[in-house]
């Protein structure tokens, strides 16, 4: 045995440490610490850090100045910044509801008694796994202007040529193009476990009352399909804002600035001019936005949830 | 419901034109990659006039890719063991351990999903900086080890689990740990798949992290590779097609392997309560 100068022996120390890790309390705490500890050095203590840094001066250099909110004045007072938030929801706006007319189409057409179902699932879901920066440089080829293969088969058919990514005109478009074929797949996933939820019966029933597809569509696909379609705009919503990699893969925010949108902003400010503290104004003015959206979110969930009651 | 005969006829219609549509750009690529260079600006012919596979190996040798390959295949498997971990543990407590502010923390991790992590990237660079991490694995692999997702992924699939398969194994005198590890972890293998195949995916496909936290050209990722390959090489564009399949390709191959799981995990996210 071992002569322990202690009162209490080893072995039932440890004994009692491991029942007091054992405890309910304790265990969870101690599972729940390793991803709590990184969720809070580099998301909460970063959020907090980036509203702190708005109001200084910082060129990321050391240097380091208390300015108050002229960060914030000086962003609203950038006419690169107004053309940024135009921009922004101007793809915004025609990018998801466009997006997720042509997920809801692809996913009604898949949707049953398709012979070879996975193969087209898999066919609109590849470019959901390329990377935003490969799928970007894909279609800086295929739009290129003397030599893509859209305008040789414009030219064709006899049409001028278009400058897709090399005139303000048309290189949003693009962009939203783009992103549009790169995220239809992953959309259409969400908007086919949204229809499969639906019940069969409702469509029996109506189906004996004589109601044809359209009115099918109308009356009950549509409404019972409402909770979907609104997660998936507020999601892909708050998700578009983070939008930058195809647009550094593909115009680098030009031509002009007519694609830079928010992060493309707030990156161009902070890691190209070293402005980190004006950066910062700007990414917490997007967050406020970002955050209202969440908010109108949820008043919306519980609204409904409260009408359904 | 079934649909007639001329209903069926126009879906696969349109499913064929809509599929051709889609896989045009990825096909294009591919035949561009194996084409001459003087070829795309001259030729309108859809296949290439001579298979040019060397071009897959100039690529290659043009940058270094196979260093991008190497930082990238570590940046991704080291961010996806660490969240798997993380998030299995957190998932287990919120799924099944009973805790004074449980909620209110289950709530500050699902908030996180909202901000956009690129804004967080400006105070953890100017730390970075400070702690001379710029340019190290850690800077690309610590701030991700840790994921909100995977966490709610995990504690959904932990809820539902019968609880009796625990309790029979606490009578038998087994600890949390072990009931943990030894029990549920082993019938778990589908949300630790699908949050493999996920996490791996979207770390390979980063860009954003490697950008800002990297300068130095021995530490480049993939993604970066491609942009800066596309900077430099900017009218080469059979090289860069090339360079384009190489990077996409390993993503495509474990998409078709793991498929069914990848395309469950999307679903399940948006479900209410999963």
């Amino acid at each position: 045995m071992d002569s322990s100068p202690f009162l209490i022996d080893k072995e039932e120390f440890m004994e009692k440490i491991k029942k007091f890790i054992d405890r309910e309390g304790v265990s969870a705490w101690l599972y729940i610490a390793p991803a709590l500890f990184i969720l809070t050095l580099f998301i909460f203590v970063p959020t907090f850090q980036l509203f702190l840094n708005s109001f200084y001066y910082m060129d990321g250099m050391g240097t380091k100045e208390f300015i108050g909110l002229d960060n914030y004045r000086d962003i609203l007072a950038d006419p690169d910044f107004w053309q940024t938030v135009k921009n922004s929801f101007i793809f915004i706006f025609v990018s998801v509801p466009l997006g997720m007319l042509v997920s809801l189409v692809l996913a009604l057409l898949i949707l049953k008694e398709i012979r070879g179902q996975g193969v087209f699932r898999t066919i609109f879901f590849a470019p959901v796994v390329t990377s935003l920066v490969a799928a970007g440089l894909m279609w800086v080829w295929i739009l290129n202007y003397d030599f893509g293969i859209f305008n040789q088969f414009l030219q064709r058919l006899g049409f001028d040529k278009i400058p897709w990514l090399v005139s303000t005109e048309y290189a949003m478009p693009s962009v939203i193009l783009m992103t549009i074929w790169k995220d239809a797949g992953y959309n259409m996933i969400l908007f086919l476990a949204g229809l499969n939820g639906i019940s069969s019966v409702y469509y029996e029933a109506s189906s004996i009352d004589g109601a044809t597809k359209w009115q099918q569509f109308k009356h009950i696909t549509w409404p019972m399909l409402m909770p979907t379609t609104v997660f998936i705009f507020i999601v892909r919503m708050i998700f578009s804002f983070r939008t930058f990699e195809q647009i550094y893969a593909m115009t680098k925010g030009g031509p002009v600035g007519s694609t830079r949108v928010f992060v493309y902003y707030i990156y161009e400010t902070s890691f190209q001019f070293f402005e980190l503290g004006k950066g910062s104004a700007a990414a917490i003015l997007l967050l406020i936005i970002v955050l209202s959206l969440v908010g109108i979110q949820a008043f919306i969930s519980r609204k409904s949830e409260n009408d359904f009651a | 419901m079934k649909d007639n005969k001329n209903t069926l006829i126009f879906k696969y219609i349109s499913l064929i034109i809509i599929s051709i549509l889609f896989l045009f750009p990825l096909v294009w690529i591919v035949l561009t990659s194996l084409k001459g260079e003087t070829e795309i600006r001259v030729s309108n012919a859809i296949l290439p006039e001579k298979w040019m596979w060397k071009n897959y190996i100039d690529a290659w040798n043009s940058s270094n890719f196979g260093r991008q390959f190497i930082n990238s295949l570590i940046m991704s498997l080291s961010v996806t063991a660490g969240q798997i971990l993380t998030a299995a543990l957190a998932g287990y407590a919120f799924a099944r351990l009973q805790f004074k502010g449980k909620k209110i923390v289950f709530f500050a991790v699902l908030s996180t999903l909202v901000i956009p992590y690129q804004l967080l990237v400006l105070p953890i660079y100017v730390s970075f900086a400070k702690i001379g991490w710029i340019n190290t694995y850690q800077a690309l692999i610590v701030p991700s080890l840790a994921n909100a997702f995977g966490i709610y992924l995990f504690r959904q699939h932990f809820m539902t689990i019968p609880i009796s398969i625990e309790e029979a194994a606490k009578i038998d005198g087994a600890s949390r740990w072990q009931i943990l590890w030894k029990i549920i972890m082993p019938i778990s293998k589908t949300p630790a798949v699908t949050l493999f195949l996920l996490t791996f995916i979207a770390e390979w496909n980063d860009l954003f992290k490697p950008l800002i936290f990297t300068n130095d050209e021995s530490m480049r990722t993939v993604q970066l590779g491609l942009t800066t390959f596309q900077e430099t090489f900017s009218t080469n564009y059979t090289l860069l097609c090339a360079a384009v399949v190489f990077v996409t390709m390993p993503m495509l191959i474990l998409f078709f392997i793991g498929q069914k799981q990848f395309i469950a995990g999307i679903a399940g996210s948006g479900g209410k309560e999963g």
